[in-house]
């Protein structure tokens, strides 16, 4: 009885042993079919999100970039003056591309004549010690004068658009960078 | 046999690539919203640091407005601290390997105290409700010599980071902030064709007016002064308590229209607004067109402002209007509501605006004008000016001024008894030893110090010239000084003591005596105090040529000056300079170095030129020939030679004016000096005595400010159109503007300013 039982169990370990792994043809198929159909639903919507992020990403880097040029057209023109007659617009191609300005440093005899002002993409300011004579009756178009040093400038960004509109007591301006357009102005806090 | 299935691994690493390439997608757009946030947020920043910083122009205005003096320490919202916060060092620190205007940003920073008074916390809470989620700090530093003005720098973070960093000053308006302070204004005369103000004015009282050509003339037509079809033009921004148009007049023949409407801007005409219309326009930077029209040639009745307009044959047409389409009158109801008309109609006139003056701001001009008395009086009662006869006595016992002393009061002389060679003089200033000898001893027993009229002469010496003049030696002869007689009138009698009896030979004598102040020029480069000499001097003749010491075994004794010098009645100025000086002894003083020349209960008399010696070699030329038609800018000229000299005359109770006798013979005269005249006891005005009898004198020439309580014609027409009297040519020195050179006790009107704006 023992060897019976023995034997049967050497069997049913037998039998076991013969089970096939994988899948049947059917199973694969309908495996397979599930797959691509998933698969190809997640590629359309990774397709679709990846050109809606794309155009996020796109928007929010001309955003990026407009913010940063805002901030500093902003932080710079605040501070020109006293004179409105030291508030000048530079022209390239009879267009506006910059702005040139007396920084009246108070109780102090040093005044700095700045321009901000955009070439081939790129923001620059430079400054150097006032005079008059960096304000010629005639139109202003020399980009850098001599003895003007570059204080600041950004990296490239190519297409970057900047016009500038100058008002009486204020500064209007629209940075164009890619599809994005933004208007702001600054008020001239200094002019007296 | 054994089967590994591909799909789920596939799928798997499908997903994995799809989970990677967007995580570092929405990283990548993560990263750059977080750079526009900050860019953002330190726009924001600076938006509420300046915020912050006209929130504190306001509540330092009330306090201002509450106790006449802007005194940081006094106001328990703040407390000082010798230590500055770590995030002012640190900016400080950047700044100092930073750009040129850093550098000279620094350089101002440098002329403010070393205390640093922060907001208490109340205060700062106060401050925090106008920038819900960012962090204010502020460190507000006093002026070392004006601690009226202050620095006040403020930093604004968001969550510790997106740093803004805004400074400015908040100062009183000095008066000199004004290019022309008229606090009556002007109810008979107004601003002609050509005039020209140069900077901010205030007009109270009865306002002024003005004469105005529509449209204005093109820069290549004007031509200055005086040119008709120019009207009077205002840089500044013009306050006013009755604006009005005295002449209003059409340049050239306006042109007949009939006047369109385009609706819809497509550039054609949809609706007929007028038939037949006389009009001008005009446009600035082709924006906005200013189109002027009415019934007459001469009285341009409405303006219609609009952003198109095309001339088509008879016809023009407007798009885009701004203003009512059928005109607005250029001279709407209240005063008010004039001067936004003038703004809003004439930009190119009124360059930064017209402002009403109300109700509040005419009263407290006028009561601080009527507080100049007491402001100035302050300046004599606790001491901050020495007296002269205490100068006198320290000359006598060859001891030095105190050195606190901002300058020095010609006044208030109290005599005393003297005790001398055994006899007691009673109600005697001082004795002076004339001669001793055979036993007999002459003095001069000095009566009365009169300081009725104090002529003041300034010029500029060398060490080697100054001997000359005064027989003194241990003044460096390569060094330039800066030179100034006081002279004033001494009663005295003549005692002599003879065989031991003292018998009175003379009563009633008088004689010319001067204090003598001599600074260095190089002194006036750093500021004030500054360290000088002063000693005693008499006439031995007529006129200003010979002078001997009063004491000739006594020296120099030094003293320090802040250039303020305080006389009870009259000064007179502009007289003439030194013979031995550089202006050469003629009709004309030069002023080197920053002063204030301030008379208490009398006139100021401009007796002469008075000039700036920094830019005195530049004007030379042009002494007694007008500045107009010359290349000659003087604020050129002053940033050019970097002069740091300026003199205020101030006449608290009368007037400030050129005596007709001793200018008779004085064409074009030139006054380098900021005028006040505030009228605490007198009409208060800048004027030029009897300018009716004069002939043709050219042009009264002012450099720098003129404020006074009333104003008065300087030129009137004789026959055949001749002038009579002076015409004016002013021009505002743009070192008032910001408080650039500004001599100590320059008095402050009523209302705080702000200036000199910075960011980080």
């Amino acid at each position: 009885m023992a060897l019976n039982c023995i034997v049967v169990i050497t069997e049913v370990i037998n039998l076991t042993l013969k089970i096939k792994y994988g899948f049947s043809l059917a199973e694969a198929i309908l495996v397979l079919a599930i797959s691509s159909i998933s698969l190809i639903a997640i590629m359309l919507i990774y397709s679709l999100s990846i050109r809606e992020t794309e155009k996020v990403r796109i928007k929010t880097e001309e955003l990026g970039v407009i913010s940063r040029i805002d901030l500093v057209l902003q932080k710079e023109l605040m501070k020109a003056g006293p004179e409105s007659t030291y508030v000048r617009p530079v022209k390239q191609s009879g267009k506006v591309v910059g702005i040139r300005y007396r920084v009246d440093i108070p109780l102090n005899h040093h005044d700095v004549t700045k321009q901000v002002y955009i070439k081939n993409g790129t923001v620059f300011v430079w400054e150097k010690d006032f005079s008059v004579s960096d304000f010629p009756e005639s139109e202003i178009n020399a980009l850098e004068p001599n003895g003007s040093v570059i204080a600041f400038s950004t990296q490239q960004y190519p297409g970057l658009e900047i016009s500038f509109d100058l008002g009486s007591n204020i500064i209007e301006y629209q940075i164009d960078y890619g599809r994005t357009n933004h208007y702001a102005s600054v008020n001239l806090l200094a002019i007296k | 046999m054994k089967r590994i299935g591909m799909i789920l691994p596939t799928v798997l690493l499908i997903l994995l690539f799809v989970s990677i390439a967007s995580t570092s997608l929405i990283s990548f757009v993560n990263a750059k919203t977080r750079d526009i946030s900050l860019a953002q947020r330190k726009l924001e920043n600076q938006l509420d640091a300046g915020n912050t910083f006209f929130a504190l122009l306001g509540y330092f205005q009330k306090k201002y407005s509450d106790s006449a003096a802007l005194n940081i320490a006094a106001i328990n919202t703040f407390s000082a601290t010798d230590t500055a916060p770590e995030w002012y060092n640190s900016t400080i620190q950047k700044m100092t390997v930073g750009t040129l205007e850093d550098t000279y940003w620094l350089q101002t920073f440098d002329q403010f105290q070393n205390s640093f008074y922060l907001p208490t916390s109340p205060m700062t809470l106060a401050l925090q409700e106008i920038t819900p989620g960012g962090d204010i700090e502020v460190v507000v530093r006093p002026h070392k010599v004006f601690p009226n003005m202050l620095l006040a720098t403020i930093r604004v973070t968001k969550s510790g980071f997106a740093e803004s960093i805004f400074w400015g000053f908040i100062s009183p308006r000095y008066f000199s902030n004004w290019a022309v302070f008229l606090l009556d204004g002007i109810s008979n005369a107004y601003y002609g064709h050509g005039e020209f103000v140069d900077g901010p004015s205030y007009y109270g009282g009865d306002g002024i007016g003005v004469a105005i050509n529509v449209p204005p003339k093109t820069e290549a037509e004007k031509e200055h002064p005086a040119s008709q079809g120019i009207g009077a033009t205002f840089v500044g921004n013009m306050m006013n308590r009755n604006p009005r148009i005295n002449q209003l007049g059409y340049n050239g023949s306006p042109e007949i229209k009939t006047l369109w409407i385009d609706e819809n801007n497509d550039g054609v005409k949809d609706r007929k607004l007028l038939s037949a219309q006389q009009y001008v326009a005009w446009t600035e930077y082709g924006s906005k067109y200013y189109v002027y029209f009415g019934t007459s040639s001469s009285k341009p009745a409405k303006i219609i402002i609009a952003n198109q307009l095309q001339v088509d044959g008879n016809d023009l047409v407007l798009s885009q209007i701004l203003t009512s389409e059928t005109g607005e009158t250029l001279e709407p109801g209240t005063d008010a509501l004039k001067a936004e008309a003038f703004t809003k109609y004439f930009p190119w006139y009124f360059r930064s605006g017209l402002t009403y003056v109300t109700n509040d701001i005419k009263s407290s001009m006028e009561s601080k004008f009527g507080d100049m008395k007491s402001y100035y009086q302050g300046f004599i009662d606790n001491n901050r000016v020495v007296s002269s006869q205490s100068v006198l006595d320290s000359y006598f016992s060859s001891s030095s001024v105190g050195n606190n002393s901002l300058g020095v009061f010609f006044g208030g002389g109290v005599p005393s008894s003297i005790t001398y060679e055994g006899k007691t003089f009673n109600n005697y200033y001082y004795i002076e030893d004339v001669s001793t000898g055979n036993n007999k001893i002459t003095v001069n027993a000095i009566t009365k110090l009169d300081y009725g009229s104090v002529e003041v002469l300034t010029d500029v010496l060398s060490g080697q010239h100054v001997f000359a003049r005064y027989g003194l030696s241990g003044f460096d002869t390569s060094e330039k000084y800066s030179v100034h007689e006081y002279w004033y009138t001494e009663k005295y009698e003549v005692w002599e003591k003879n065989n031991n009896t003292w018998s009175r030979k003379s009563q009633n004598n008088s004689r010319d005596v001067a204090q003598v102040v001599i600074t260095k020029s190089s002194e006036f480069d750093s500021l004030p105090p500054w360290n000088a000499k002063t000693f005693f001097v008499s006439k031995t003749g007529q006129g200003s040529g010979s002078v001997k010491l009063l004491d000739q075994d006594l020296g120099t004794i030094d003293m320090q000056h802040a250039g303020v010098f305080i006389c009870e009645n009259d000064i007179k100025v502009g007289g003439g300079g030194l013979p031995q000086g550089t202006g050469h002894g003629s009709k004309l003083s030069l002023v080197d170095g920053r002063y204030s020349f301030i008379s208490m209960a009398g006139n100021i008399k401009i007796i002469g030129d008075i000039i700036y010696n920094d830019i005195y070699s530049d004007i030379q030329p042009y002494l007694n020939k007008e500045l107009i038609g010359t290349n000659v800018d003087l604020n050129h000229l002053v940033s050019e030679k970097n002069a740091n000299d300026m003199l205020n005359l101030v006449a608290i109770d009368k007037d400030i004016y050129m005596p007709r006798e001793e200018n008779k013979n004085h064409k074009n005269i030139k006054i380098m000096s900021n005028i006040f005249a505030f009228g605490n006891n007198g009409s208060g005005s800048f004027r030029i005595e009897k300018y009716q009898d004069f002939n043709d004198m050219g042009y009264r020439h002012v450099f720098g400010t003129i404020v006074a309580k009333s104003a008065s014609p300087t030129y009137t027409y004789g026959n055949n159109n001749t002038i009579k009297g002076f015409q004016e040519f002013n021009v505002y020195d743009d070192r008032l503007y910001s408080n650039e050179d500004l001599p100590v006790a320059t008095p402050e009107s009523s209302l705080l300013m702000a200036f000199g704006f910075g960011a980080r």
